[in-house]
């Protein structure tokens, strides 16, 4: 991919477990990058070519990739922003042939159900 | 006391998981079909970017989704894939790409579709590896 078609600009956060005695309690701390506003480069696309509406759920119902470049760390359960949208990453993808980028399966959930925390 | 049904919930968040582990594991062959055409076949992208899935969709089978190309005219992908006789250099060709892309990543295909059904599931611990032999 060339570097012209991660034009957009990405908050990543790291997920944390904070619970104790065995209670969950996630939350999602900012990984910066050394930019004035601590996000990354990247681009999004649909896997399937199209939003696809799975749940009548606003807001929790859109797949989409990301990639990043391969610099970037990034995780399962990792939470995205971009737009004032919110995702969770479900799975690192495989390279897809082009070399130095990190792709993620990520799917929309509702921004306030997620705790983030700006280091 | 009174008890709440959650089934309905609980079903469409199954759904969700089931969906999400076919997007992710289409990825995975997606990517590899994308890496081969790269290494194997002359390509000027038209091919590369016209590698696609659908939406995961139903039959009376159950959910899948399909992994393809958009170029059908004329189909040369196919006719890469299941052999020809190549005009211009004058041999039958072959080079099968999507069959063996297929075939060849059933383990990383099932470790992709579990992290993403776990994640979606809301649980999300470490993905079990999968060997080729365990089928």
């Amino acid at each position: 991919m060339l570097l012209s078609f991660r034009r957009q600009r990405a908050s990543l956060y790291a997920y944390t477990d904070v619970g104790a005695n065995g209670r969950m309690a996630s939350q999602y701390v900012k990984r910066a990058s050394s930019a004035a506003d601590g996000n990354w480069w990247c681009a999004r696309s649909q896997p399937t070519g199209r939003e696809i509406t799975l749940t009548a759920q606003a807001g929790e119902s859109i797949d989409a990739v990301f990639q990043f470049a391969d610099e970037v760390l990034v995780d399962t359960k990792d939470a995205i922003v971009l737009n004032a949208r919110a995702y969770r990453v479900l799975a690192v993808l495989p390279p897809d042939g082009v070399e130095r980028v990190s792709r993620v399966l990520a799917r929309t959930v509702t921004l306030a159900s997620l705790t983030l925390v700006d280091a | 006391m009174t008890y709440t049904s959650h089934l309905g919930d609980v079903l469409a968040r199954l759904e969700r998981a089931q969906d999400a582990a076919l997007v992710a594991a289409g990825e995975v062959v997606k990517a590899e079909v994308k890496k081969r055409i790269r290494e194997q076949l002359y390509d000027t992208g038209a091919l590369f970017q016209s590698v696609n899935t659908t939406p995961p969709q139903s039959d009376a089978s159950g959910r899948f989704i399909m992994i393809g190309t958009s170029i059908s005219d004329p189909a040369y992908p196919l006719f890469w894939e299941i052999g020809h006789h190549n005009v211009f250099t004058r041999r039958f060709e072959h080079r099968p790409i999507w069959v063996p892309a297929l075939l060849e990543t059933r383990a990383q295909q099932l470790e992709m579709a579990h992290a993403a059904a776990a994640a979606t599931l809301g649980g999300g611990g470490a993905a079990p590896s999968f060997s080729e032999a365990a089928d």
